[in-house]
């Protein structure tokens, strides 16, 4: 006689969702900064209402077209997130090119509406209308990274339903990062 | 991102052995540069921070002996030059925060903290590896900047504006390797350690981790923003140092003392060998505390003149009572040791509660539109900062002595570290004095020789100074005694109830439970 051990299944440990915490702390230190130029591009036009933009016009085209840009990359990102959830990896692939192809085309949209501006860096405007905008950019730009690194990676295999926490903090970086932009474009862009 | 390492090639011939003069292992400077473990990583930001808070407060000495020695009180008759004592004036608080005060705790953490939620690592290790280089690199270009006649106050254009981005590496790098602390005590805790289960220095740095991201980015703003404009040193000097001034001012100033209350909490347990009762009020405390220290928002005078800003410095108070309270209740219920952490704690509390007292007074004055009391703001904010540093540092040194096993390698000598708290409260004390009083006598626009004042302060840096050397001193010594002992434990203290007092070389890989599953089936 012999005795047969009992055997049970592996318990399923907690996901540690350490990228989705990191993210979370990332897009916030990144809005700190953000709202903190907006806030110092609105104390300097408040000491300069009437001479503020005077030399300059920032048409309501582009950025009106810029922030549904980044809302369709919301959607599209979030896209990702659900199909990925769901191992539609066919479709979570499809939603990350568009969200990048729609974060690239707002790049472009801003070059363009920066010529057409034509602020030059030495008027009392520059700095603060160039850091903003420029900040803002370079956010995008990191939120463009870090999608395109997730893609890479989820073709790669590494991320399914069982582990979905990358793409999820990619969808919350692309998420903060819209709603800043609506800030930009409420305080800069509307209220100028 | 992942990384593709490539293992080096295998030796193929058995017994083969490497050609002569071949290093096959890592030298000591390289295991230390390329280390991704957290005690490594954590010591490096330690002792550095040691050796800078030691600069900064031997500076600190110089620049008060400077305002004592001079003539009248007429700038540049002192034993420094005008521009020199200037300088020097304007940049040692700010390495004591930012390359002193603040790394020592966060190296601290990254030292203890993954002990204390039982992980055998920290959060993303290679972020906090770069987080420690990049500070080291930024507190060197820092220094140079200030010694080279650049920085803010320097003359120089060109070193002013390297000493103004380092100022941005300094608290983007210091931002960076608190997130690796708060994840690691987020996603990182073993099954069943919920958030209100965690050491309480564990959760302070969660908190101040949390605090300093809302904080130090607007920093980074500004240090950016005056970058872009292509400064004169005379810019970075006036704009420059006011667009960053506000983080030396209440409530921003109080994101140094979060981490203090964790470590004043858990070396009251260690010294009643016990737990502390209230803990979720405790922790209650340390997370009002950090509400009340979010000045990201008071950047500016106008912000500073409203009923906002006077009701969070007040209320700043309450939780460092509360703190007290809990601190008090647990040392009185039990019999305490007299550890050396205890004294340290002590010290901390009563220097932080002292800067909030002057916190107080900018509040009656601000509250009063300079009507009411007219005190010297300025030099208020100064002595305030001050006590707040203190209280930072105090814990600072009374962590690296309870935890020393783990920060140095083997315990601090004890008997030398009990006078060391006195030191710290005396030393800071004084350095904090001189600018409180003046600021007092300079109540109503009333002038007054600040000579006497200035040899106070001196006074007090050299004391707090001699503090710091003798932590240095004892840490030093610590790692050349590092494993002699083999009877040595690891709860060093013996009464510490949370994990980073357990050997981890016993901690379990796997849990196994003595009650299985499912019963052995017997076949027949």
């Amino acid at each position: 006689m012999r005795l047969i051990p009992a055997t049970a299944p592996a318990p399923v440990l907690p996901r540690r969702r350490q990228v989705l915490y990191g993210s979370a702390f990332a897009a916030a230190g990144f809005a700190i900064m953000i709202l903190t130029l907006v806030g110092m591009y609105l104390e300097a036009r408040a000491g300069q209402r009437s001479l503020w933009l005077s030399e300059n016009a920032i048409p309501l085209t582009q950025p009106n077209v810029m922030f549904g840009t980044l809302l369709i990359g919301s959607v599209t990102a979030q896209w990702a997130v659900y199909s990925l959830a769901r191992d539609d990896r066919g479709h979570s692939y499809l939603a990350l090119a568009i969200t990048l192809l729609m974060g690239l085309a707002f790049v472009n949209q801003t070059w363009f509406l920066l010529t057409e501006v034509g602020l030059g860096i030495s008027q009392a405007e520059g700095p603060y209308f160039y850091a903003v905008v420029g900040s803002h950019l370079a956010m995008l730009g990191a939120a463009l990274v870090f999608l395109a690194l997730t893609g890479f990676r989820a073709l790669g295999g590494s991320y399914s339903s069982r582990n979905s926490d990358a793409i999820s903090a990619a969808g919350l970086f692309w998420h903060v990062t819209v709603a800043l932009y609506a800030v930009i474009w409420l305080a800069v862009y509307i209220m100028k | 991102m992942a990384l593709t390492e490539t293992a080096p090639p295998a030796i193929e011939e058995p017994g083969a052995t490497p050609a002569a003069g071949t290093r096959t292992a890592p030298t000591a400077v390289e295991r230390v540069i390329a280390a991704v473990d957290h005690v490594t990583i954590g010591r490096v930001m330690v002792g550095v921070s040691l050796l800078v808070s030691l600069a900064s407060l031997l500076v600190l000495a110089v620049t008060n002996l400077d305002t004592a020695t001079l003539d009248g009180g007429v700038p540049g008759t002192g034993i420094l030059g005008e521009a020199v004592a200037i300088r020097l004036a304007a940049n040692a608080p700010i390495a004591l925060l930012l390359c002193g005060v603040l790394p020592l705790l966060l190296g601290l953490a990254m030292v203890v903290v993954p002990r204390q939620v039982g992980s055998p690592t920290i959060a993303f290790p290679r972020l906090a590896g770069l987080a420690t280089w990049t500070w080291v690199l930024a507190t060197g270009i820092f220094v140079v900047c200030v010694a080279a006649d650049g920085s803010y106050g320097g003359a120089k254009t060109d070193l002013a504006r390297l000493g103004n981005i380092a100022v941005g590496g300094l608290v983007l790098s210091l931002a960076a390797g608190a997130v690796c602390v708060a994840v690691t005590v987020l996603s990182l805790r073993p099954v069943g350690m919920g958030l209100a289960d965690v050491p309480y220095f564990a959760f302070s740095m969660l908190v101040a981790a949390t605090l300093w991201v809302l904080t130090f980015p607007a920093v980074i703003a500004h240090v950016a923003f005056i970058h872009i404009q292509r400064p004169t040193a005379t810019d970075l000097a006036t704009t420059g140092l006011d667009g960053i001034s506000w983080l030396m001012r209440q409530p921003s100033v109080y994101i140094a003392l979060l981490p203090a209350l964790g470590i004043v909490l858990d070396a009251a347990a260690v010294a009643v060998a016990g737990r502390q009762r209230f803990r979720g009020a405790a922790q209650g405390m340390i997370g009002m505390a950090g509400l009340f220290s979010f000045g990201a928002w008071a950047q500016t005078d106008t912000a500073r003149n409203t009923l906002v800003w006077v009701a969070v410095c007040a209320a700043i108070a309450l939780p460092l009572l509360g703190v007290l309270g809990a601190v008090g209740d647990t040392l009185r219920r039990n019999r305490p040791r007299l550890i050396s952490p205890v004294g340290f704690a002590l010290v901390s509390l009563l220097l932080a509660l002292l800067g909030a007292a002057v916190g107080l007074l900018s509040v009656i004055d601000t509250f009063g539109h300079g009507q009411l009391v007219g005190f010297g703001t300025a030099e208020l904010a100064r002595g305030q900062l001050f006590f707040v540093l203190g209280a930072a540092l105090a814990a600072g040194l009374g962590g690296a002595h309870m935890w020393g096993r783990l920060s140095f390698g083997s315990q601090l000598p004890e008997g030398p570290a009990k006078g060391l708290a006195p030191l710290v409260l005396l030393g800071a004390g004084l350095l904090a004095l001189g600018p409180v009083v003046l600021g007092l006598i300079l109540a109503n626009d009333a002038s007054t020789d600040p000579a006497p004042f200035g040899a106070i302060s001196a006074v007090g840096a050299l004391l707090a100074a001699l503090a710091v050397l003798a932590t240095l001193g004892g840490g030093l010594r610590a790692r050349r005694e590092e494993g002699r002992d083999p009877d040595a434990t690891f709860d060093t203290w013996e009464g510490g109830g949370t994990l980073e007092w357990a050997d981890p070389d016993g901690w379990p890989t796997a849990v196994e439970s003595p009650y299985p599953l499912l019963p052995a089936v017997e076949e027949a």
